[in-house]
């Protein structure tokens, strides 16, 4: 378990999702908030999901723990983790896997933590949650209430998680109250949280936006140091292109909850074939090079409640957009070593080189 | 100990109570302050202060009546007959005499038995039915919400006494039975707050992170939500108290309430409202000490309020 996995050693993909779609029925329609994702997490490996707001990658993560809002279902698709469709899984199986196999980082450490328990305890009720503490142990209550022994014990056991995450004096900082955290530290707190039971994958849903730059380039290291040290694969949804080319092995661009393209960072960052991934790339200031003036990408993203069945919902957008974008759905391309994008022009162009 | 790292198999869950066990105690954290901080800061708010000690005498003099009572409260001697308090002519009760020769003094010390136990009593049960009722509905909505808030509309169309009296003339008088008619209507207040604090708190992300760690639905309610409520349960419990205790004294003076000989205030008062003209102190003892009873509790009330209810402070 300690083995360092790589990503490049991929046998079956730890995390399978296939065709996802998540509707949401509201007054003006159904929402298409996914719509046909397609995703592949291997072992060890850091998968990072970019885009706007609003083209689906938190409605993905969260169709994961299936923890999508009431409004909103799964209307098709499946999610197969380590084989077994997750869709299917009956209610009290799910909750065993949340937390325990698959765990999740959320955006505002301020708002996740609950404000009214000190944070040691929560670190410890994540263990407990999944009988991480001592799982032989079989009658618990009421007897553990007057045993100190085991109270102590526990608290070592949440004072090394908190090592783990770079939380400075963890035996002071146990009986701490949120409130009393900064920001980095809370988000690290969390992270001690969602790692307490060693999960295979972690999901992080914008893990950073609420920090500072300094204190952004902290956290995204201790997540790349349990990905090293422990072989957890994460997946990172993101709409700050830089901390994905700095942290993933692979991106998947979403737009109006599609993967528009997906491959490996270098390949999409530095040969993107997707207009939308262009778009992205040019809206975003350089500091090397010839100052270029910044590009944002026309338009707005579009109501996903009136998006057409057979176009591409890119198009009105696009600045190389033609006549036939709009009359059909756009294929899904192969346009390098496991390089995809979705994109008319890209199937019309490798015909008409082939030909 | 270590928490240990294997390879998880989900194919087993960990059992239905899992995310009970261990922490079934009931956990009362004061806006991350614990009790020892609030204590701390009380001595900071001196209206407060002076309240919360002058509800401790009372509730000490409750407990140690037998020990600080001068006379038994069934002690009369004839001589004492509406005598005047000492100060007044009197000579031998400090508070004076009522109609049969007993002491005041005495009977207001074990008088504040019956005040406390149903006030306190009273504001538990409402408490507990109103709280867990109004984070159920909160949590689950659909049926159970919609029955048990237009219960709660219904009933908070009736004014509390009125009520309390219709209850009292049909189950008739009893220690018990003001408990139950009191708090078959007061419950609502409860459950009316911690409903409208639940529904705010349930969309907090803290709740979703606690789902994303696979806790069940009702241990996210009791445990994670809950306590966060419980800073304004424990305001209004407060304060709500004191209109117990005259809502109990009310009844008491009507005569349906606790019956003579125990030593109630309500009914001590209407005893010397008689003697108004002749024998003042029978009937304003009592009063007063009704008065700086409640009083008190709102005072410690209120100062509850300012120090774990920020929000309302500013307004």
């Amino acid at each position: 378990m300690q083995t360092t996995r790589q990503a490049e050693n991929r046998g079956t993909p730890l995390l399978e999702i296939d065709d996802l779609a998540v509707q949401f029925a509201t007054r003006r329609g159904t929402v298409r908030a996914v719509d046909g994702v397609n995703l592949r997490l291997y072992e060890g490996e850091i998968l990072g999901i970019v885009g706007e707001s609003g083209s689906g990658k938190s409605m993905t993560l969260l169709s994961i723990l299936r923890l999508i809002p009431r409004q909103g279902r799964i209307a098709r698709g499946t999610i197969r983790y380590r084989g077994q469709n997750l869709l299917d899984l009956p209610m009290g199986a799910m909750r065993a896997l949340r937390g325990s196999d698959i765990a999740m980082v959320f955006q505002d450490p301020m708002t996740t933590l609950n404000p009214v328990f000190p944070v040691g305890e929560q670190i410890r009720e994540a263990l407990r949650i999944h009988g991480r503490l001592d799982p032989d142990r079989k009658r618990r209550w009421p007897h553990d209430l007057f045993d100190r022994g085991r109270l102590r014990a526990e608290r070592e056991a949440v004072v090394r998680v908190m090592q783990e995450v770079g939380i400075p004096a963890p035996e002071l900082r146990y009986r701490d109250y949120p409130h009393q955290f900064s920001g980095g530290m809370q988000q690290r707190a969390l992270i001690a949280i969602a790692l307490s039971c060693r999960p295979r994958i972690l999901l992080a849903d914008e893990p950073t936006t609420a920090l500072d730059v300094t204190i952004q380039a902290q956290i995204l290291d201790l997540m790349r140091q349990i990905n090293r040290d422990h072989g957890t694969s994460i997946i990172l949804v993101t709409h700050d292109l830089a901390v994905a080319a700095e942290f993933c092995d692979r991106i998947a661009v979403m737009y109006a909850g599609r993967i528009v393209e997906s491959g490996a960072t270098e390949e999409v960052l530095f040969r993107p074939r997707h207009p939308y991934t262009e778009g992205l790339l040019r809206s975003i200031p350089r500091l090397e090079g010839e100052r270029a003036p910044l590009e944002p990408i026309p338009g707005e993203v579009p109501d996903l409640a009136a998006l057409p069945d057979n176009a591409c919902p890119f198009a009105p957008r696009c600045h190389r957009a033609i006549p036939a974008c709009t009359a059909q759905a756009p294929p899904w391309v192969e346009v390098g070593s496991g390089h995809h994008a979705r994109c008319l022009l890209l199937d019309a162009g490798r015909r008409e080189g082939e030909a | 100990m270590q928490p240990t790292i294997t390879e998880t198999t989900y194919a087993k869950p960990p059992g239905r109570f899992a995310a009970l066990r261990g922490r079934t105690r009931v956990r009362l954290r004061l806006a991350g302050r614990g009790l020892a901080g609030v204590a701390v800061e009380l001595f900071h708010h001196p209206t407060a202060l002076l309240g919360g000690v002058i509800v401790l005498i009372y509730i000490l003099a409750a407990i140690f009546a037998p020990a600080i009572a001068p006379h038994g409260i069934d002690e009369s001697q004839l001589s004492q007959r509406l005598a005047p308090p000492a100060g007044f002519g009197g000579d031998g009760y400090i508070l004076g005499g009522d109609p049969v020769g007993r002491d005041l003094l005495s009977r207001i010390i074990y008088g504040a038995r019956v005040s406390i136990a149903i006030g306190v009593l009273t504001t538990f049960f409402s408490a507990v039915v109103g709280v867990l009722l109004g984070a159920v509905a909160a949590y689950y909505r659909g049926p159970l919400d919609a029955v048990v808030s237009r219960i709660a509309d219904f009933l908070l169309a009736f004014p509390m006494l009125i009520f309390a009296i219709g209850v009292m003339t049909i189950l008739g008088p009893g220690f018990w039975i003001i408990i139950l008619a009191l708090t078959f209507k007061s419950w609502v207040e409860f459950f009316r707050l911690v409903r409208g604090e639940m529904l705010a708190e349930k969309t907090k992300e803290y709740v979703e992170a606690a789902r994303a760690l696979g806790q069940p639905g009702w241990a996210i309610l009791l445990r994670e939500t809950l306590p966060n409520v419980m800073n304004p349960v424990i305001v209004v419990g407060t304060l709500r108290m004191g209109t117990f205790i005259i809502a109990e004294a009310s009844l008491s003076f009507l005569g349906l309430g606790i019956q003579p000989p125990t030593p109630a205030w309500g009914s001590m008062v209407a005893e010397g409202r008689d003697y108004m003209l002749d024998a003042w102190w029978v009937a304003t003892f009592p009063g007063l000490a009704i008065l700086i009873l409640v009083l008190s509790i709102n005072l410690l009330g209120e100062g509850l309020r300012d120090i774990l209810d920020p929000r309302l402070k500013a307004q």
